[in-house]
């Protein structure tokens, strides 16, 4: 049950962020309202799994080597950076990975009830790689709600390398051949949708407040 | 907003679209909807078999099970199972089953036996493969059926998984063999399959190749690999579950005996113990027999205990078999020694 409350939490922070929004109160009430949420959630996927709640839970066994292609693709970002910008990398690129962490967390115990469910074996796989997706998605509003100034593009590598660290385990049964690909996969489905969604941004692409652009 | 970047302070960013946080918030919904209805409608509450052919599958799953511990039970020393091995031929761990036994391939003809050698001995793999060629043509079924398994072996060395796959199957498909003889192309099309991650058809291969062979240790250790994993697969049915912990159960029986060594018990239960981190009720049960079997009760009795609290993702009826019987195990073992 706990990763429905996670779920709902995450859903009415995005509302909040909506509204904050809304009230042009986002700049300053944004990154509390999702550093915080995200350690609620956090702490309530950690209480589902130490707790016996869950009957089906377990322990995700987490396997950082298989991450390696993330760890290149964070720190080339973070040069790129560097280079073009006078952005304090590591604290932006850590509040996004606690964003991703969060978002994948959620994706396992949310794949864990769709797995035991009575749902028919053809649609399982499609499921869980919409919940995968979903959760991508509210991550990446979450990320762009906490850093209004940048653009996350480190939250798909820690997205991408979180998900093939735990799919090592194959705690899902979300057998996607990710470890053998290093993550390579899954960087792509990550960036390639960040790329969407920025080209998607474009300034004048859709017209929506009265915040100046200033690209 | 800028591609990289800008906290300059004279940049307030682009927030986020109104249409992101819809389709963002229809996503949600749908998501916690579809959760919801997941933890109410849990597979455990539907029957075991739908279709009689389930229901069939699921009562011999059952049945083989039942008579698994019936044998156990009827072995006077369990952990001594040599009488399961009668081949006196038998070398543990031998590499093909060639040389495994004896005398399985008798009056081999000079010729024949000059041009395997010359392959085994050329150290480039087009070469090796050329000398073998001609053999494929032999009249010999068994010389035919010896050169593609060769072939297939010196593929699988070069990691040329669809060649070896594909040998493999030509010598499968070569008539009149011992079925005796075909294990080892039974075991390049399961590693094959393996790499390329169809577990289900290596399962199958795999069970093939202990079946016509028990001492066929090779096959025996990577099928424990394999069931072990193909057990966390929570969509496995009912008698999937129950096969899958049985011939984990026989293989670990077995295994010690072909490398004639008692405290190989002790090895595999470790195994078990660290690979079941998930812990689901077989590896538990299965730790715990192996404990059992190198006579360490204490451990053993743990194992037992863990059983019942294990939050794995077995079917609900195959857990609570495993549980019955290891609360009988239990109850055999007795409780702990007070020193």
């Amino acid at each position: 049950m706990n990763a429905v409350v996670a779920l709902v939490c995450w859903l009415l922070t995005v509302l909040i962020g909506w509204w904050l929004l809304k009230r042009d109160l986002h700049h300053r009430f944004g990154p509390p309202l999702v550093m915080i949420s995200c350690l609620a959630v956090l702490g309530l996927l950690l209480l589902g799994l130490a707790l016996p709640v869950d009957e089906t839970a377990e322990s995700l066994p987490l396997a950082p080597e298989a991450a390696f292609m993330s760890v290149w693709a964070l720190l080339l970002l973070a040069v790129l950076r560097r280079l073009t910008s006078s952005v304090q990398i590591p604290l932006l690129s850590f509040r996004q990975a606690l964003v991703a962490l969060t978002a994948v967390g959620l994706a396992f115990a949310v794949g864990r009830y769709l797995v035991v469910g009575q749902m028919p074996a053809l649609w399982l796989m499609p499921v869980l790689w919409g919940v995968l997706t979903t959760l991508f998605l509210v991550g990446f509003l979450l990320c762009r709600l906490d850093l209004t100034d940048i653009f996350p593009w480190e939250y798909a590598a820690w997205f991408a390398g979180f998900t093939v660290m735990t799919n090592a385990g194959m705690v899902l049964g979300l057998d996607l051949g990710l470890a053998s690909a290093h993550g390579g996969a899954m960087m792509l489905f990550g960036f390639s949708f960040s790329a969407l969604l920025y080209w998607l941004e474009r300034p004048n692409k859709w017209q929506f407040n009265a915040h100046p652009t200033n690209t | 907003m800028r591609f990289t970047g800008d906290q300059r302070g004279n940049n307030p960013g682009v927030p986020p679209p109104d249409k992101l946080f819809m389709v963002v918030t229809g996503l949600l919904i749908a998501l916690v909807w579809l959760t919801l209805w997941s933890i109410t409608h849990p597979r455990s509450h539907q029957s075991d078999c739908a279709l009689d052919e389930e229901c069939q599958s699921v009562q011999e799953a059952i049945a083989r099970w039942e008579q698994l511990w019936q044998q156990i039970a009827t072995d006077e020393n369990n952990a001594e199972t040599a009488s399961s091995v009668p081949d006196k031929s038998l070398r543990a761990a031998g590499d093909t089953v060639f040389m495994r036994y004896r005398h399985l391939w008798v009056d081999v003809d000079r010729q024949t036996r000059h041009a395997f050698r010359l392959s085994a001995l050329s150290n480039q793999l087009p070469q090796k493969i050329e000398l073998l060629q001609p053999l494929l043509q032999a009249h010999d079924a068994q010389i035919r059926f010896r050169a593609w398994l060769e072939i297939a072996r010196l593929q699988l060395r070069a990691r040329d998984l669809k060649e070896a796959e594909t040998a493999a199957r030509e010598a499968l498909g070569v008539a009149d063999i011992d079925p005796k003889l075909t294990v080892d192309a039974h075991f390049i099309l399961a590693y094959t399959a393996l790499e390329q991650r169809q577990f289900d058809v290596a399962e199958q291969a795999l069970e093939q190749a202990v079946s016509l062979d028990s001492g066929f240790w090779d096959a025996r250790q990577v099928q424990m690999w394999l069931l072990t994993r193909q057990l966390d697969n929570p969509r496995q049915t009912l008698s999937d579950c129950l096969d899958r912990t049985r011939l984990l159960i026989e293989n670990l029986r077995i295994m010690p005996a072909l490398g004639q060594n008692r405290v190989q018990f002790r090895d595999f239960a470790d195994l078990f113990r660290t690979g079941a981190a998930s812990g689901n009720a077989a590896t538990h049960l299965l730790a715990g027999l192996g404990d059992l079997w190198a006579g360490d009760r204490d451990k053993a009795r743990d194992q037992f205990l863990k059983v019942k609290q294990s939050r794995g993702r077995l079917p609900v009826r195959c857990a609570a078999l495993i549980a019955a019987k290891a609360d009988e195990l239990l109850n055999s073992v007795g409780s702990r020694e007070t020193p």
